[in-house]
């Protein structure tokens, strides 16, 4: 059975996206997505210090992961400079996707839901496929939709903090209002668990950086992450149990020995 | 360089003095023509065809940004 991931013009096999940031080294960064296998990698537009030519180097040694490219507008704390930040991405990386961060908040680096719902109406119409990095906010994920999103990627937790899933209750609730819409969970997982939960709860992908960048050994992560979103997928697709208050006996009752019948009884 | 032709401009937030009357100009003196930019003037994005025909004026702001990690 195909269970390919659909998103925008690309069906994708893994449902694991990575970002590229925060590594220890450049080819401990290209072993985690090769071994993890993820579908998409993240990655952004920066000044380069002095002339070190190091963004030449990283785009060489992503183009030749084979994987699809993702790139973000970070930092961004304006319309303007997200959808500037959109456009020079677009000619550089030469990809219509944007993840679209419009940040409201420093420290917990939220996303600013007024500036992304006004952006991503201006790259929609422009062409760009936006993939926006929003809260469980039905009315926001709503809007969203109407100015063109097809995909929302609502967070688990905020960004680098690996807190997991914060509020799974509007997160089961943005899963049951848009049934039909490709839902990632983007930012604020920790651990493995946290994605299988995500995957269980019906969510399609998960994205996700300082957990696999900053662990003791961020390709052993980046493959328990792989593990955990493969997991969490199938229990979705096998549909679990549901839980019950009491026990009940797995190991039949019928043809008990010691039991009731027995003479002692 | 002749003081009436220099060009008092900040790339990339920091100060600078350019000869160059456009931004592909600009590129070629920053030692930029072979590499991956994305350029933008005062704020709006400058795509790479747009470059020649793109004046620099004194007080011009321009970005000149390269592919980096992300998340």
């Amino acid at each position: 059975m195909s269970d390919a991931l659909k998103l925008y013009d690309a069906e994708l096999s893994s449902r694991l996206m990575l970002g590229t940031s925060l590594y220890p080294s450049p080819a401990i960064m290209a072993d985690a997505i090769l071994k993890s296998k993820a579908g998409v990698v993240t990655v952004s537009l920066r000044r380069e210090a002095g002339n070190s030519r190091a963004g030449q180097s990283f785009w060489s040694l992503v183009k030749g992961l084979n994987t699809h490219v993702l790139p973000n507008t970070a930092g961004c704390h304006s319309v303007k400079e997200a959808v500037t930040t959109a456009q020079m991405a677009r000619d550089v990386f030469e990809t219509n996707w944007i993840k679209l961060e419009v940040i409201g908040n420093q420290d917990t680096l939220q996303p600013d839901v007024f500036g992304l719902c006004e952006a991503a109406e201006i790259l929609c119409r422009d062409g760009f496929d936006v993939f926006p990095y929003t809260t469980e906010d039905l009315s926001v994920a709503e809007k969203l939709l109407r100015c063109g999103c097809k995909i929302l990627m609502p967070w688990g937790a905020p960004i680098g903090s690996g807190r997991g899933l914060n509020n799974t209750f509007g997160l089961r609730s943005m899963r049951a209002h848009f049934p039909d819409v490709p839902l990632i969970i983007d930012a604020g997982l920790g651990v493995p668990s946290h994605a299988a939960a995500a995957m269980e709860m019906g969510y399609d992908a998960v994205l996700l950086n300082t957990a696999v960048a900053k662990a003791g050994d961020p390709v052993a992560m980046a493959q328990g992450f792989a593990l955990a979103v493969e997991a969490g997928r199938l229990s979705y697709l096998a549909d679990a149990m549901e839980p019950r208050d009491m026990a009940f006996p797995s190991t039949p009752v019928i043809g008990q020995p010691f039991g009731k019948d027995s003479f002692g009884a | 360089m002749r003081p009436d032709l220099k060009k008092r401009i900040k790339v990339n937030g920091n100060f600078q003095e350019t000869m160059s009357d456009t931004l592909s100009g600009l590129v070629i003196e920053l030692d930029y023509a072979d590499t991956i930019i994305a350029t933008a003037k005062n704020q709006e994005f400058v795509r790479y065809a747009d470059r020649d025909s793109t004046k620099i004026a004194d007080g011009d702001e321009i970005e000149i940004l390269v592919p980096m990690q992300g998340g």
